[in-house]
């Protein structure tokens, strides 16, 4: 069988395509193929066909212990970065909706995004989207529980929200969602309250979007009592230790 | 993790994150161990090769480029080119050409083109096997050598005593038939 060499470049179709060529040849090459079709095509079909030619070996059974073995071969090589990697493993475990990353504030940065682009979440959306955001990570992160708020002013029923905890590895976070809220003025200032036996401690506070979504994310201490109930207060400053407002959400 | 695609498996072993691995290892240790087999016949240096296959795939930086290509490709040239590697060691032949590994991956293949992803390996298998009928002796023995074993046109043409020339026009051939045949076989692949 005789090839149709339309073109004196192309027996170095081969060389090229193997790398057995010095650089000025490769840049000479180059520029060859920018001005002959016929030799891009060539190149294009050949190395189509190199890439088949492994496809023809036949399938072998794989020993069934290999994949531990080369596992441990791995792991125990690696073993220096191990905390480095578990480091770098709790970035991984909450990651993109947007390309940030940092664990839990990659959550709330991600989901203040969102909210901030005017999207109006019901609970189950949420629910639902931060359910994506653990299966797209793959984290070992789990909602623990789901707290529903609603409105405290039965005048104003569009406020209401959701309080989401989850455990990510030993550390138990809780992450707020609120929507239909009005604006803030001034100093004011939203301010989330966990409650046990009566006592109110402080989970922070936010302010809400030009439509009115909120969005606030607290890790909580193991030394935190249970949570029995939770309050979103309207403050006149954001630097209280105790409710001062007006209640506007409750559990 | 079975959802997920060989590309953001990649980045989460960028990550450390050792279940993409095993992830990654469960869906290509047959493709993987298959050719380091039919390169080596040896399970034992078989086994070493994968280790180090997957050892380069836990900690490649920045190994593979989804837009340079399918992750089958990348992996079997990384597999290819730990191969030759052991080849070339056993037979303490560091006097040659290496091949350039990266060529390969560079030059930009039309995706769809790809033939993992048109048929199942099985059916590809059986193509190609048949499309073998087609080739002579010279040039399966070169394929091997080339291929399997890692030798470079130049090494082979020392072998064979034949001019550099003529080995190239022959892989050139080679590699002409497997595709024609490939394309009639398969309905054409270049649609």
């Amino acid at each position: 069988m005789t090839i149709d060499y339309s073109c004196s470049f192309s027996n170095e179709i081969v060389s090229y395509l193997l790398g057995e060529i010095t650089e000025e040849e490769k840049i000479l090459f180059e520029e060859h193929l920018l001005h002959c079709s016929s030799c891009r095509l060539e190149v294009q079909e050949m190395q189509e066909a190199w890439k088949l030619i492994p496809f023809k070996m036949n399938d072998v059974e794989v020993p069934s212990d290999l994949k531990e073995e080369v596992m441990n071969f791995i792991f125990e090589a690696d073993n220096s970065l191990t905390i480095n990697q578990m480091e770098k493993t709790q970035k991984a475990q909450i990651k993109p909706i947007g390309r940030i990353r940092k664990s839990l504030y990659g959550v709330a940065a991600a989901a203040f995004l969102l909210s901030f682009g005017g999207v109006i979440w019901n609970n189950l959306q949420l629910r639902q989207e931060l359910m994506e955001v653990k299966e797209n990570t793959l984290s070992p992160t789990d909602v623990v529980q789901v707290y529903s708020l609603k409105s405290a002013d039965p005048n104003v029923d569009s406020a209401k929200g959701n309080a989401l905890v989850y455990m990510h590895g030993d550390q138990k976070q809780i992450v707020f969602k609120l929507q239909g809220l009005s604006a803030t003025k001034g100093s004011e200032a939203y301010q989330v309250w966990l409650i046990h036996g009566g006592q109110r401690k402080s989970a922070g506070t936010f302010h809400v979007d030009k439509n009115g979504n909120g969005f606030l994310a607290y890790v909580l201490n193991e030394h935190d009592p249970a949570i029995e109930a939770i309050g979103v207060s309207l403050e006149p400053d954001a630097n209280g230790t105790q409710p001062r407002g007006k209640k506007v959400l409750g559990s | 993790m079975q959802k997920k695609s060989d590309a953001e498996l990649m980045q989460l072993i960028k990550e450390k994150y050792r279940p993409a691995l095993e992830e990654l290892y469960d869906r290509y240790i047959k493709l993987v161990y298959s050719f380091s087999l039919n390169s080596t016949k040896d399970p034992d240096k078989a086994k070493v090769i994968v280790q180090a296959v997957f050892m380069r795939i836990w900690t490649t930086e920045n190994g593979y480029n989804p837009e340079k290509g399918q992750f089958v490709n990348w992996l079997l040239t990384i597999t290819r080119n730990i191969t030759i590697d052991h080849h070339r060691k056993e037979k303490r032949e560091n006097v040659f050409v290496a091949i350039e590994q990266e060529q390969l991956e560079q030059i930009p293949g039309n995706p769809s083109n790809n033939p993992a992803e048109i048929v199942s390996r099985k059916l590809l298998r059986e193509q190609i096997q048949k499309t073998y009928q087609y080739l002579s002796n010279n040039q399966i023995e070169l394929i091997q050598w080339l291929y399997w074993e890692g030798y470079t046109l130049r090494e082979i043409a020392e072998m064979k005593q034949e001019p550099l020339g003529t080995i190239k026009s022959r892989l050139h051939q080679t590699l002409k038939i497997l595709r024609n045949h490939m394309v009639t076989e398969m309905g054409g692949m270049n649609k």
